[in-house]
């Protein structure tokens, strides 16, 4: 469901931005800290559990997720959907969230953010990994094709 | 401690994105940026949903939705747990984030894409600071404005002789009192729905004279829409797109003086001078640091500008003053040739070859130098400018003191042998350093 060019797209120093939902449907937010393809259409994403402990709770719970991933610099927006799960975070996971935190970093300065503004919005602590099989994708860009369905059920 | 909406200011300024998380009736949550969250009141939010179909569309089936808020000066974040209640399409609220959308999008040139189609309110239930590791020291807010600067700067307006006093006086005090250096004050021109730049403060070029339609850009669109507009951190597009426009006019070539703007310019506010549904114009202020311009700057520029609006309004029904008459005096046959050019066609003016004003101030000119030529009178009365056939004056209430004002800062501005002297309310004199050649053009 990914081609090669949203692959690179998810794992570029782009926004991550996820939600789950309670057994009462109340939704929670979260962000992410870094994104990989596994080979399966599915995306890992790791989240800082210390941060984000409701948007953790429910996914870990009820399995149901959707993440955005935006281009800070143009709005550039896909979101994906699937059924989700939790796991504790590898040493590789936090190799990849450290570099995730320098690359977004450097993009949101070049955009005229400071870092101090935008720190806390990426904390390093409490990391586990959500694993999203991804059943369906979405363009998210605001405009005319916003919510286009590029695959799965609509 | 649970924070409060009305603790939260800075994050309902449109500076960082937030974020809305909704969920359909099966359970599918879904999650998008938002570019607007108004806060209604302490416990009622708005979002504008010009394009999320999918987060208007699961509030239909489950009301229950989750808003991420972030503090613009610090990076807080802020959960709100918040449900649906309906959608508005019209009403104040809806108006003034209308405006605010279509200023923006003004700005960057999207104005189609960017209509607001709804604004979907809803209830807050829980707010909650997101834990982080570190915040940012907040930016030391700009010092706020004291009820005795603004009274002050109000009284000098209130008080003022003239138009040009009152003009002078507010942006004036805006620079000394309230730390708002760079203003501009613009009049509407009601004859070719344009705002006209009067006077200003703080700009590399005065600008004098430049012009914004109607409905254009923040400026045109908060006298369109008599409504405050704010921008608290302009893209670096934006502002390179406005960099490019304002370096690249030729007053001689265009007719047209470029609307003055900072190189750096990162927040703006402009506010429509009203008093009982007329439109004068529009106070317009930028600032080159980011959100420099909050709800209580906005608050106390409307106030000011509603005392101009009355000043105005109070100083276009005085008399003129019973004036001295001195004798006609033959114009000049010697002294160094003055090319006055007029285009009928657009009122243009140009002295020497460089283009001077357009429309009435510009028919003035020619107007009087005629009289001046074929008379040799220099002085003239407001009365009877008003009156006179040849000027097609607008039926307007007046105006014809700002007009008078603009064209004599345009003469000063570009050095015209040519002077406009005022003698006192309701006259003035034309001062001649030259011989003028008066060539009116089709």
């Amino acid at each position: 469901m990914l081609d090669e060019e949203r692959r690179s797209f998810v794992t570029s120093p782009v926004m991550i931005i996820l939600a789950g939902r309670g057994a009462d449907l109340q939704p929670s937010i979260g962000r992410g800290l870094g994104a990989r393809v596994t080979g399966d259409d599915a995306v890992e994403i790791v989240v800082s559990e210390w941060q984000w402990p409701q948007a953790v709770a429910d996914i870990r719970r009820t399995g149901a997720a959707a993440a955005t991933f935006a281009r800070p610099a143009d709005y550039v927006s896909y979101q994906v959907k699937g059924a989700a799960a939790v796991r504790p975070a590898m040493p590789a996971d936090t190799a990849l969230a450290d570099r995730y935190l320098e690359e977004i970093g450097r993009t949101l300065a070049d955009l005229g953010l400071q870092p101090a503004l935008v720190a806390p919005w990426f904390v390093g602590r409490g990391h586990v990994v959500v694993r999203l099989k991804i059943l369906e994708i979405y363009v998210q860009t605001p405009g005319r094709t916003a919510g286009l369905a590029l695959g799965g059920a609509s | 401690m649970t924070p409060s909406l009305s603790d939260l200011d800075a994050c309902f300024e449109g500076v960082i994105p937030s974020i809305v998380a909704t969920c359909d009736a099966a359970g599918v949550p879904n999650v998008s940026y938002l570019s607007h969250v108004v806060r209604l009141d302490d416990r009622h939010v708005a979002l504008s949903n010009q394009f999320f179909g999918k987060t208007a569309r699961n509030v239909q089936d489950n009301p229950r939705a989750s808003i991420l808020l972030v503090d613009a000066r610090t990076g807080a974040q802020y959960a709100l747990a918040a449900r649906y209640l309906r959608t508005v399409r019209d009403g104040p609220s809806f108006d003034r984030v209308a405006a605010a959308i279509r200023a923006g999008a003004a700005e960057g040139g999207k104005a189609a894409e960017m209509r607001l189609r709804g604004l979907d309110l809803y209830e807050v239930v829980d707010v909650v600071a997101v834990p982080s590791a570190t915040l940012a020291e907040p930016t030391p807010p700009a010092r706020r404005a004291a009820f005795a600067d603004v009274e002050a700067i109000a009284v000098a307006v209130r008080d003022a002789a003239d138009v040009e006093a009152a003009l002078d006086a507010l942006v004036d005090g805006l620079a000394s009192r309230l730390a708002i250096p760079h203003v501009l004050l613009l009049l509407l021109d009601e004859t070719r729905d344009v705002l006209v730049t009067i006077a200003s403060r703080g700009f590399a070029a005065a600008g004098t004279s430049s012009e914004v339609p109607l409905g254009q850009g923040p400026i045109g669109v908060a006298a369109a829409e008599r409504t405050a507009v704010r921008i608290s951190d302009l893209s670096r597009v934006r502002r390179f797109n406005r960099a490019v426009e304002s370096g690249s006019a030729d007053e001689d070539r265009t007719r047209t003086v470029p609307l003055p703007t900072l190189p750096d310019v990162m927040s703006l506010v402009a506010v429509p001078v009203v008093a009982r549904g007329r439109l004068h114009g529009v106070i317009y202020a930028e600032s080159p640091a980011r959100l420099a311009f909050g709800s209580e700057e906005q608050a106390v520029l409307s106030l000011l500008a509603g005392q101009l609006a009355a000043s105005l309004s109070a100083l276009e029904g005085l008399p003129d003053e019973p004036g001295l008459k001195s004798e006609p005096v033959p114009p000049a046959r010697v002294g160094r040739r003055i090319a006055v050019v007029r285009h009928a066609y657009d009122d243009s003016v140009f002295i020497d070859g460089r283009y001077l004003v357009k429309g009435v101030p510009g028919r003035l000119l020619v107007h009087m130098l005629a009289i001046y030529l074929s008379e040799g009178r220099a002085e003239f009365t407001n009365r009877e400018l008003r009156l006179a056939e040849a000027l097609k004056l607008p039926d307007v209430k007046d105006n014809l003191e700002t007009r008078l004002l603009l064209l004599r800062r345009r003469l000063i501005e570009k050095s015209a042998p040519i002077a406009l002297e005022r003698l006192g309310r309701g006259h003035l004199r034309l001062v001649v350093d030259g011989r003028p050649e008066l060539d009116q053009r089709g």
